[in-house]
């Protein structure tokens, strides 16, 4: 072998380790798409050349759904009160007219991640979706009759799960009918379900239900589920009982909803340099599993080093159709946009961003503003970054590697390291002193440290990124506590708990 | 039926999804495609294909390709993590190695990976990307000497900086 092609080994086998190297998600085999795909790919061959008189067979036998209108009741749908039960209506699906294909977004579920948003296609007619009720009756079924291509990668669709008939019920057809009704910011969503559920454990269970409340609160002004059986107050799923309604922050997997309200904004001091000018970005799930980041680049006049404006930030609920329910207001303190308008991402947690001119009042900052339109309210944090000089919002994050005030970007759930670990992440903690301990599997404390963040006490968020050692002694399945020491008392607060492995 | 494919799919799924995650760089990207590049081997039939792992990772190449012509958004993979002050160590070298890789154009960097991560012979990979056998040598060296070169440019802008 030449020289020239030992050198090209010894770079390629060098390669060939860093790729082995790379974290990934391993979906296992029975959420693969192949594990799952003859079942779901039958249904939608059968929806793909359904005459019409077959799509009134299939409608009532694998998604039939019914609503019962409101409009005709006003009384009723102003009470506070949740009906006992909905009279159904004929099912609009069965209509011998082929119903129209229409996107419709909806939600499937992660493991170890809130849930995830997509279009797909609802066959409905333009009847039925003009009523609240049929717009949640489609989603549902559209989600049950799902069979085409592409879920969003590492998702499941529990929904496709319900109303098939059980391996012990032997020839036996499956059904399902749903009947929805809406008293003011709740949904009623009662099924009538032949054989059961079809879920099994908790894992599939839990996943069902926040798949089904993200995707019956996606309805504009519907802020509660509530998921019910035919002729019963709950619904027993496998071994869950759901006997309230349920919002999205219930669900979601968060401890905690993260700081919303104008009242509890970020607001950080700055200097305003005249001639600046902004241009931003976007991610999902780059930096980390379901982190969505918005960064704005700050660039001074003929490219200086410009100093860090003045800028706010909150998050907050609001009601705009394929908006999202939350929103995160940024504003800047800078010359005013000169680029309006909205961008879709539609990648959950993040459905769009608005630039718009400043808000004004509660956020007197003046200058350039941005909107983002959120699932839901889960946690976030604002920091900056120089070289350039950057503001950066982060949303959201694997639930088990977020605190309130902590977010480990990289040491990931589940990963095995070496020796020597990585961790990069965010934190808000006392005097920027963040502490860690390393547990093995009984518990007990194998190691222990604290290092800084680049800024603490403070409404912004600092940033780190540091190495801890494992002892010698530790091998295997551990745990890695993150946490803020009380100031107080010195016990652990906001405790991130991250299982790996050591190799 | 399905224990074979449980079989295959443990031993290759997560070598597949690093592969194309070294290939296309966008980590849901990477999972879509190689879940579709499973569900095309599974409607094609085990017994149908001749050495499954080339199979499965030149149709998923194809798929994070043809995503990534769609989405070209995400421009900020790892740009905006903190800033590493870590200098000169084995993990920075990998992430340059990567980064590196990511460099180079779509073809030059599929070739490579099914050379030195699947360990493809020049004939296989001939076959498999449609080119003919005789360039799939100068290709690599190509690409390599590429990598090199960024490599280095790493390295000193990385010690230029401390």
């Amino acid at each position: 072998m030449t020289d020239e092609r030992r050198d090209d080994e010894i770079i390629g086998r060098a390669l060939s380790r860093a790729i082995e190297t790379i974290d990934v998600n391993q979906t296992p085999f029975e959420r693969s798409r192949i594990a799952t795909a003859p079942a779901r790919r039958s249904i939608f061959g059968l929806w793909q050349i359904a005459t019409a008189a077959a799509a009134i067979v299939l409608a009532l036998a694998i998604g039939s759904w019914l609503t019962r209108s409101t409009e005709s009741q006003p009384g009723v749908a102003a009470s506070p009160t949740i009906p006992a039960s909905a009279t159904p209506s004929v099912a609009p699906t069965a209509s011998p007219v082929q119903a129209p294909n229409v996107p419709t977004w909806v939600y499937f579920a992660r493991d170890g991640l809130p849930p995830v948003g997509a279009y797909i296609d609802a066959h409905s007619s333009s009847a039925v979706l003009a009523s609240a009720e049929g717009r949640i009756g489609a989603r549902i079924s559209a989600l049950s009759g799902f069979g085409s291509g592409s879920i969003p990668a590492g998702a499941t669709n529990p929904m496709s799960l319900v109303a098939k008939p059980a391996p012990t019920a032997g020839s036996s057809q499956g059904s399902m009918g749903v009947f929805v009704s809406v008293q003011g910011d709740v949904a009623k969503v009662e099924f009538d379900l032949n054989p059961g559920w079809g879920v099994r454990g908790a894992a599939q269970s839990q996943a069902l239900v926040q798949q089904l409340v993200y995707t019956i609160t996606e309805e504009s002004g519907i802020r509660w589920a509530l998921i019910t059986e035919k002729g019963k107050p709950n619904a027993v799923i496998d071994q869950l009982v759901v006997d309230r309604p349920l919002s999205r922050e219930d669900v979601f997997g968060y401890a905690a909803a993260g700081p919303s309200g104008a009242a509890n904004s970020v607001a950080s001091d700055g200097t305003s340099t005249p001639g600046v000018s902004l241009t931003t970005s976007y991610s999902v799930d780059s930096v980390a599993p379901g982190v969505a980041r918005f960064v704005v680049t700050i660039t001074g006049p003929q490219g200086a080093a410009p100093e860090l404006p003045s800028f706010t930030a909150y998050l907050d609920r609001t009601e705009e159709a394929d908006f999202g329910k939350a929103a995160l207001y940024l504003q800047v303190g800078a010359e005013p946009n000169t680029n309006l308008g909205l961008t879709r991402v539609d990648r959950s947690p993040l459905r769009a961003v608005r630039a718009t001119r400043g808000f004004g009042s509660p956020l007197a900052v003046g200058g350039a503003a941005f909107v983002l339109g959120l699932d839901d309210l889960r946690p976030w944090r604002v920091f900056t970054l120089s070289n350039p000089t950057r503001i950066v919002v982060d949303i959201g994050g694997a639930p088990q590697s977020v605190s309130d005030r902590i977010a480990v970007y990289q040491l990931l759930p589940g990963a095995t390291g070496t020796r020597e670990m990585q961790i990069i992440g965010v934190a808000r903690v006392f005097e920027a002193s963040v502490s860690w301990r390393l547990k093995d599997t009984t518990g007990r404390e194998v190691a222990s440290g604290h290092f800084l963040a680049s800024l603490g006490s403070s409404a912004v968020w600092g940033t780190f990124d540091t190495r801890i050692a494992i002892p010698a002694s530790m091998t295997g399945p551990g745990t890695l506590e993150l946490f803020e020491a009380s100031p107080k008392d010195g016990t652990p607060q906001g405790v991130v708990q991250i299982p790996l492995g050591v190799r | 039926m399905t224990d074979r494919w449980r079989e295959v799919y443990e031993r290759e799924y997560p070598r597949l999804v690093r592969a194309l995650l070294a290939i296309g760089r966008d980590p849901a990207a990477a999972e879509d495609a190689a879940q579709e590049a499973f569900v095309k081997a599974h409607r094609t039939g085990l017994d149908n294909i001749e050495k499954l792992p080339g199979w499965l990772l030149v149709v998923g190449t194809r798929e994070v390709f043809r995503k990534a012509k769609r989405a070209r958004r995400e421009d900020e993979v790892w740009a905006s993590l903190p800033p590493r002050d870590d200098g000169f160590d084995t993990t920075a070298d990998r992430i340059d190695l990567l980064a590196a890789l990511g460099e180079l154009p779509n073809r030059q960097r599929a070739i490579v990976v099914a050379r030195y991560y699947y360990g493809l012979s020049y004939d296989e990979i001939a076959d498999h990307f449609d080119i003919k056998s005789g360039t799939v040598g100068a290709t690599l060296h190509q690409a390599i000497e590429r990598l090199r070169q960024i490599q280095l440019a790493g390295r000193l802008a990385r010690g230029a900086m401390r």
